[in-house]
Formats: structure tokens, C-alpha cells, sequence
């Protein structure tokens, strides 16, 4: 019963999710351990998904359903999560709650804290002890924001509570599953995103992408929202509608983000990191305005910068506003530059992870990439260009993200950081603005 | 990247854009048991993905946008049709129907002007994507009658004629049972 309980408590799941006997699902129904729950809520006239919390009638469709023979309503919004519709009830878990494993010391990890970052774990710790509702972490990149979470995850794992690290992107999650399964033994620690396949599975401590959090309900007593600024999390209604269900009632909140913009973030208890774990300040970016008649589009900047870079042995970052863009310029930037290896990278791009890879070992010298890489993956030395950063893709939160990508190792704590433009934006202006705010609180 | 729609001239068995006789149907052209075939789109990346969104997804409405066009397709192609002629989509297994809670099929065919009758069932699973052209052609018949209908025309409604085998595997159990007069009409080709 505990393997189930473990499976299937806190989420929402339809009927082919639960990967039930038939004999079992009855079963589980009539001794309400399973509660069917209606798909859609209606309100007033409008028509709202459980799942999704979609209520825009166009995201909505109809359809003659074979299965009940009546036309009925489906979400399209959630759509590619698997259909809900108004004859599949979603179910969720009721039985006995899951026992996890007891463990003294589920932390491994031996490493040091400087003391920025021991302040904001005595924070989380604290939080998480005392059940405070909800703690915001306001960390520069590159701050160590993941061994801040070690103690307070920790103490929660102690306490049979369930943890979530939600993220906005499945790199993200990548990146962080390793580093946790080696800071944590003998913990079930699940990763889920888009397409892996492990969503049968769950753990103590889960870290997803947020829009796994759609199959959550009242499942989670500490919910990490990593990168809370980030697009989708704030452009998608569904999301935050997700997050909150995940979570049960007496949960913390803990939220990560390197640039806190929106007002209802500004109210919450806030601890800031200004300093980066190894010591040295952020790397101010170098603005390039690309004259006018200038038919290059800011390449004739690039050439420039490329042949006085202070250091030309880092690896070099390449971000572009649109797909088309990063198509036209890869073999520009081949036939300019042909003994570098060159390699270009976008969102739909089938081989993306072994790109990244492959620019981690080292075996390209010249990334060109649209903005997927902007936030949580981390190169040891590279420097970072964006082009036409006057782009409306190049958010204050994106470009702060972009220029932390540069200088995260002690043993090259700097790098260049150009933005080339030809009209300023608040964005550009906003972000230099608070990464320069950041190293004075720092004590730069 | 759009929807690409078939225009003249196209292969006159299959209705795949081309030349005359295309080179798939030079190469295998079976005992001629339907009349012909005719489809609205050629297949692209676009399409597959409008595809696997309706069909897998089961996102039912966009039949709705694509509706129109099926509909002045059939027309034109199939201008003079006898007062009796009646389309019969081709079935999905019970099971894949329950998963989906519709047939694509029925759904192409209720955008036209002539009644649908259920004249086939499938006696086993459809697995065909995984098999290759040879092993979808000479595989065992899928179909068997499940009715019967007075019609002087049939056509025979499905979503894709890839290598015409499911289309032909269905003409064939009609024509066993009497029915001579059989066409079909298709989304893609
Ligand atoms: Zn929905
Ligand atoms: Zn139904
Ligand atoms: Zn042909």
C-alpha cells in the first residue's frame, strides 16, 4: 500500500496515468483511497479545466465522443499533457499518506559555505522549520543558490515532509537532478520534464519543470520556485494556478530569482545575496551601439570586440532574438572565424542536449543559441555577446540572466559581456542598472 | 511552412501530385479495385504536425478550420456522382476508438455532402505505423463486413493513402461482397 501511496499521493492524474489493474482501480474507488474528481469546474455560465485552470472559451473544443456517444466539451489548452474532457475524471489520491524513508543524515554533501550563502540557508532552514508561508531568495547569478537549499531540504527530508523544486526549463532540471542525487543518498529524488517518461514515477523530492505541476494537487509541504520572473511562469496563467495547487495548505514557499520585478514579489520577507560564491563582482556589460547606416547589424561591433577580447581562450556565447536569426549568422560566423568550431542551437532543436554537452567538454569554442540557454546552465569561462539586444525577447530578467552566464569560476571570475543595440530599451538600461546595484550591495 | 493543397496535374490512380501515373502506383497498382483516389493536402512538416495534434492529441475542432476546403476538394474531383453513393470511413480498432474518442475518418467524411454509413470493422489491432511497405502490403486483411448498404458508388474515407495498402485491404472486402463501383477520397496524400 506504501509503494502506492508513494506513487500516486498529491497527484491529479486521468485514468490511463494511474497505470491501474481494473480490478485495483475498482477496488481503490469503492474503499475511497481513490476519488474520482469532476474535470471541468463550472461556474457561473463559463466553464473552467481542474487541471489547467484554463477558463478562456476559446481553449475549449467540442467533440461527438464515441465513448459516451454525446458532443461534449475537452481543455485544448492542456492538450499535450493528454486530453481532458468532460466524460475522463481526473483522480486523485485519498488513501493513507506515504511513508518515506527515515533517514539521520540524508545529506552527503560536505562542502563549505561563504558566508553570504550560509546566511540565506539559515534563512530557508528557518523558514521551513517554523513553517513560515513564504521566503523570497533575491541571489545574483552565480551566487550558489542550489548548496543554499542543501540544509533547509534536508531538515524537510527529516521531517517526512515532501519538497519540489519547480523550474522553468527542462535543461534546468537536467543540470540540478545529478548535483541533488549526489549531495542527498539514500532519498527518492524524482526529475520530470516534457517527454522523459518519468512521470510514473514520484519521490520525497521532486524537481520539475513547472508544467509538471499540472499533475499535482496538495502534494508538496516545501515548493522551490526557481526563477519566478522567468517566461513562461508569468506570461502563463496556468502556471501559478499549478504551483498553488501543488502545494498543501500549511507549505512554504521559497522563491528564487535574480530579478525581482513584479510588486507582489517585493512585499514578501527577502534575503538578498549580492556577492557571488567565489567573491568577485558581476561583470558589468560593455553597450555597443551599432551606428547608424551601418548595414552590418552590429556585426562590423562583433569583429571588433572578437580581435581586442581580453582573454581568447574563453569559450564565446552568442545570443540571437529569433530562430531565423541564429540560422542566418552561423555561417557568417563560420566563415569568419575558420579554425573555431562553431555550433549553433535552438529551442526545437532535436540534438540541444548533446550540443550544450558538447560546448561543456569543451569541444566547440563558439555557441550561437537563442535566449533557451539564458538562465540555469552554467559554462565555466565563456564570454557572452547578444546581438540586436534591443530586442523585445530581451526582457530586464533575460538580459541580467545572459550577463550572469559570464565569469562563474574563481579561477576566471571575469568575462566580457557585450549587449549590441542600435536604440536603448528600459531593458537594457534596467538591467545594467541592477546588476551595478547589486555589486554596491556587494561592496564593489 | 503552410498547408500545401493538391492541384492538376496529379497521378490519376492515386492523386498524389504528379505527372500521369506516379512511380509508386507504376510499381504496384492492385488488380485496380478502386476507381481512384483523391486527396486535398500533400503531406509536409506542417501537416504532420496538424495531424498528430487532431488525430493523437485528439484536438477534434481543428477539423473545423480544414473543413471547407475538404469539402470543395471532393467536389471538384468527384463531380457527377449517382444519387446512391455513400462513404464509409475506415475504422479504428475498438480500443484505439475508446482511447481517442473519435475516428479521424468520420470526422473527414461528416464535412461532405453524402451519408456516412459504418460498413467495415477491423478484426485486429491497427499497428502498420512500425511496418515497413512490404509487410503492410502483404499482411493479412484487417477488415471483415459489418453491414450492409444499397449504393451504386461507395467511397472509402481516410485521413492518409501512404501506400494505398489500408485502402486497398478494405476496397477488397467490398468488392468480395458484391459491392463493384468503389472510390475513395482522402486528407493527405
Ligand atoms: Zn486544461
Ligand atoms: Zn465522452
Ligand atoms: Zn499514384
Amino acid at each position: 500500500m506504501n509503494d502506492q501511496a508513494q506513487r500516486l499521493a498529491g497527484r491529479l492524474l486521468l485514468h490511463e496515468e494511474l497505470q491501474l489493474s481494473e480490478p485495483e482501480m475498482t477496488h481503490y474507488l469503492a474503499t475511497n483511497k481513490l476519488t474520482a474528481l469532476s474535470p471541468f469546474l463550472k461556474n457561473f455560465l463559463s466553464l473552467q479545466c481542474r487541471r489547467c485552470g484554463n477558463k478562456q472559451r476559446h481553449l475549449f473544443g467540442e467533440m461527438p465522443c464515441s465513448n459516451c456517444k454525446k458532443t461534449h466539451a475537452y481543455c485544448r489548452k492542456c492538450i499535450n499533457m493528454g486530453r481532458v474532457m468532460a466524460c475522463t475524471p481526473l483522480y486523485w489520491w485519498t488513501g493513507p499518506k506515504p511513508v518515506w524513508p527515515q533517514l539521520a543524515h540524508p545529506m552527503v554533501w560536505s562542502g563549505q559555505l561563504t558566508p553570504a550563502q550560509q546566511k540565506a540557508s539559515n534563512c530557508i532552514y528557518h523558514a521551513i522549520k517554523t513553517g513560515q508561508a513564504s521566503l523570497l531568495i533575491h541571489a545574483v547569478c552565480g551566487a550558489g543558490k542550489t548548496e543554499m537549499l542543501f540544509e533547509g531540504i534536508a531538515f524537510a527530508l527529516k521531517s517526512q515532509k515532501r519538497i519540489c523544486l519547480a523550474t522553468p526549463r527542462a535543461d534546468v532540471v537536467r543540470e540540478l537532478l545529478p548535483r541533488f542525487e549526489q549531495a542527498f543518498l539514500g532519498v527518492e529524488i524524482v526529475g520530470l520534464y516534457g517527454g522523459n517518461g518519468a512521470h510514473q514515477q514520484t519521490g520525497q523530492l521532486t524537481i520539475a519543470t513547472t508544467h509538471q505541476l499540472l499533475r499535482y494537487q496538495h502534494a508538496f509541504d516545501v515548493m522551490i520556485i526557481d526563477e519566478v520572473d522567468a517566461f513562461p511562469y508569468h506570461a502563463d496563467p496556468s502556471l501559478p494556478y499549478a504551483t498553488k495547487r501543488a502545494q498543501t495548505q500549511q507549505a512554504t514557499t521559497i522563491y528564487l530569482t535574480a530579478t525581482p520585478r513584479e510588486k507582489r514579489l517585493k512585499r514578501l520577507p527577502t534575503i538578498f545575496v549580492p556577492v557571488r560564491y567565489h567573491g568577485y563582482p558581476l561583470p558589468i556589460p560593455q553597450l555597443k551601439i551599432v551606428p547608424l547606416f551601418d548595414h552590418s547589424h552590429g556585426l562590423t561591433s562583433l569583429w571588433t570586440w572578437y580581435k581586442g577580447r581580453t582573454d581568447p581562450n574563453r569559450q564565446l556565447l552568442i545570443f540571437t532574438a529569433t530562430i531565423k536569426q541564429a540560422n542566418q549568422l552561423f555561417p557568417v560566423i563560420k566563415r569568419r572565424y575558420p579554425d573555431q568550431r562553431v555550433m549553433l542551437v535552438h529551442a526545437n532543436d532535436a540534438e540541444r542536449i548533446d550540443k550544450v554537452r558538447q560546448f561543456r567538454d569543451k569541444q566547440l569554442d563558439i555557441l550561437i543559441t537563442t535566449t533557451i540557454l539564458e538562465r540555469g546552465v552554467t559554462f565555466p569561462s565563456v564570454d557572452v555577446v547578444v546581438l540586436q539586444a534591443d530586442h523585445h525577447v530581451f526582457d530586464q530578467a533575460a538580459l541580467v540572466q545572459i550577463a550572469g552566464r559570464a565569469g562563474r569560476d574563481p579561477k576566471d571570475p571575469n568575462g566580457d559581456v557585450i549587449f549590441i543595440y542600435s536604440g536603448k530599451t528600459r531593458a537594457i538600461a534596467h538591467a545594467v542598472r541592477a546588476i551595478k546595484r547589486m555589486n554596491k550591495k556587494a561592496g564593489f | 511552412m503552410q498547408l500545401h493543397v493538391i492541384e492538376e496535374p496529379t497521378c490519376d490512380y492515386c492523386g498524389r501530385n504528379d505527372l500521369g501515373v506516379c512511380n509508386d502506383c507504376n510499381r504496384w497498382r492492385p488488380h485496380m479495385l478502386i476507381n481512384k483516389n483523391r486527396a486535398v493536402y500533400r503531406y509536409n512538416p506542417f501537416l504532420k504536425d496538424l495531424i498528430t495534434r487532431f488525430k493523437y492529441r485528439g484536438d477534434y475542432i481543428l477539423i473545423e478550420a480544414l473543413s471547407l476546403m475538404i469539402k470543395q476538394t471532393f467536389i471538384t474531383a468527384y463531380s457527377k456522382l449517382p444519387k446512391k453513393t455513400v462513404l464509409v470511413p475506415i475504422p479504428l480498432s475498438s480500443k484505439r476508438l475508446q482511447n481517442r474518442g473519435f475516428n479521424q475518418a468520420e470526422a473527414i467524411a461528416k464535412c461532405l455532402p453524402y451519408p456516412t454509413v459504418q460498413l467495415l470493422r477491423r478484426t485486429e489491432g491497427e499497428k502498420q505505423a512500425k511496418k515497413n511497405r512490404k509487410q503492410r502490403l502483404t499482411m493479412k486483411n484487417p477488415f471483415e463486413l459489418m453491414d450492409q448498404v444499397d449504393a451504386e458508388l461507395i467511397i472509402l474515407i481516410d485521413d492518409i493513402y501512404t501506400t494505398g495498402a489500408t485502402i486497398h485491404h478494405a476496397a477488397q472486402i467490398l468488392k468480395e461482397n458484391g459491392y463493384r463501383n468503389i472510390s475513395s477520397f482522402t486528407l493527405v496524400r
